[in-house]
């Protein structure tokens, strides 16, 4: 029917979204190796029509929330465990996942279950290089991976991540990168451009809450056009 | 019945107006996002002097007095917000990047950019960003991009972004602020910096958009109020007549 009320509802309805990346990414503030989401807003369409000859009216657009996690590095907190590995330039551990298929991560909380496996998040049992799980009583070197888009890792939750056509194939990381045991990695959030990205969305959130409520007086206008 | 069509161009351009302040307000925060701005044009080659055959000095109009048309306010700068993502871009001055999509290249002012499968920077609609010798690897350790833009990865250069100005004119920008790039382009001057960390938004005028969408629901309002009146004027001439 009248458009810009569904483009005022689809804006709320991706700030909303906004909104719950940016309290994600507080929440997480002291989690070791979280890399934060970034919501990034797109025109969803914008649909060209010829309205009276010789006029272009576009009409149809609103935003459409991306997520993107760009890898950045997080500050290396000494904590003394043995099993704590971080990294240090790009790349993430690999991980093999309990349903067998290889995840990577960040977060290096490592830990020896009751097998005597390296484990990582979700009991995922950390590789070393070589393609074989990582033996803690005989050691060895982690495997650490690198994509060409980190940013296109799908999230698969508790900070593993897996390989996606968007990220492409796992590479051996870099020669700069560096694991260091007894260190953690923390956080990447930003807790002030967090805080700040809170505010714009909130307030992006009330205006168009106002477009809506703006859009929508103009209908009521319409229907009363003949009599009432 | 002449008044109830003009009247009704009226509404239907007042809905213009409020639907394309909408539009930027909902795009507040979308990179590179073109504000826009409803062109009201008054049809006169339609209304024609009551001399030219009708009563004297009356305007007789042809069709609705109005018709409107919506046009890109740009070239402009917007506001510039710090993200400290290395990928993202903006171009301090008049200018654009140039990308390479399936139907040829474009123009963007958008530097929301991110990185492909391969490691090839891309820009909206996963266009890649053309360097000055095809398109920029970005992948494999720091990005760094220099005002000039020279692409450093990891301290070595990889790539110069191309950086071009042209008019683009009035055409509505494609989804994502690209524009299809014109045959007059030229390379961009000296004045033209890019800044990294860094993200232009459409730095629309909140208030004046706010305000265009209230003074334009009033205006509606009105219109309506006339529409409805030459309907019962038109209604009372016909109880007239019918009494005659």
């Amino acid at each position: 029917m009248y458009e810009p009320v569904w483009g005022a509802g689809r804006a709320l309805s991706t700030y909303t979204t906004a909104l719950a990346v940016i309290a994600n990414n507080l929440a997480n503030i002291s989690t070791p190796g979280f890399i934060p989401h970034r919501a990034v807003f797109e025109e969803m369409l914008a649909e060209l029509r010829a309205r009276p000859p010789g006029f272009l009216v576009a009409t149809g657009s609103s935003l459409e929330p991306t997520l993107r996690a760009p890898a950045l590095q997080g500050a290396l907190v000494p904590t003394g465990r043995r099993w704590d590995l971080a990294l240090s330039g790009p790349g993430y551990f690999m991980v093999q996942t309990a349903d067998g298929r290889a995840a990577y991560t960040r977060a290096g909380a490592f830990a020896v279950d009751a097998q005597g496996r390296l484990v990582g998040p979700q009991g995922s049992v950390v590789m070393g290089e070589g393609n074989a799980p990582l033996d803690p009583q005989t050691g060895g070197v982690p495997a650490v991976r690198a994509f060409a888009n980190p940013a296109g890792l799908y999230h698969i939750g508790q900070g593993l991540y897996a390989a996606t056509e968007a990220s492409g194939p796992p590479s051996p990381a870099p020669a700069g990168t560096r694991v260091l045991a007894g260190h953690l990695e923390s956080s990447t959030t930003d807790l002030a451009s967090e805080m700040a990205a809170m505010m714009t969305a909130q307030r992006a959130f009330q205006l168009a809450a106002r477009g809506l409520d703006i859009h929508d007086q103009m209908l009521g206008i319409a229907n009363r056009l003949r009599g009432g | 019945m002449r008044g109830v069509f003009l009247s009704a161009a009226g509404l239907l351009v007042e809905q213009a107006r409020a639907a394309t302040a909408g539009r930027t307000l909902h795009n507040l925060e979308t990179p590179g996002f073109a504000a826009e701005t409803a062109v009201l044009h008054a049809t006169w080659s339609s209304l024609r002097r009551g001399d030219q055959g009708g009563p004297r000095g009356l305007l007789v109009g042809q069709s609705p007095g109005l018709v409107w048309s919506t046009a890109a306010l740009r070239p402009r700068e917007g506001v510039f917000r710090s993200t400290g993502q290395p990928t993202d871009l903006a171009l301090r001055g008049e200018g654009f990047f140039v990308l390479a999509g399936e139907e040829g290249e474009v123009l963007t002012r958008n530097g929301s950019f991110s990185l492909d499968n391969e490691g090839y920077l891309i820009g909206a609609g996963a266009r890649r960003v053309l360097g000055a010798d095809g398109p920029i690897r970005a992948s494999g350790g720091e990005l760094a991009v220099t005002p000039a833009g020279q692409v450093y990865v990891g301290g070595t250069q990889v790539g110069q972004l191309r950086l071009e100005t042209a008019e683009v004119g009035l055409a509505p920008a494609l989804p994502g602020a690209v524009y299809p790039r014109p045959a007059a382009a030229a390379p961009a001057g000296e004045d033209l910096r890019v800044q990294q960390g860094t993200l232009e938004f459409a730095g629309a005028d909140l208030v004046g958009e706010i305000t265009t969408m209230m003074t334009a629901l009033r205006s509606y309002e009105a219109a309506q109020r006339v529409t409805r009146t030459h309907d019962e004027l038109t209604q009372r001439l016909l109880e007239k007549l019918g009494n005659l």
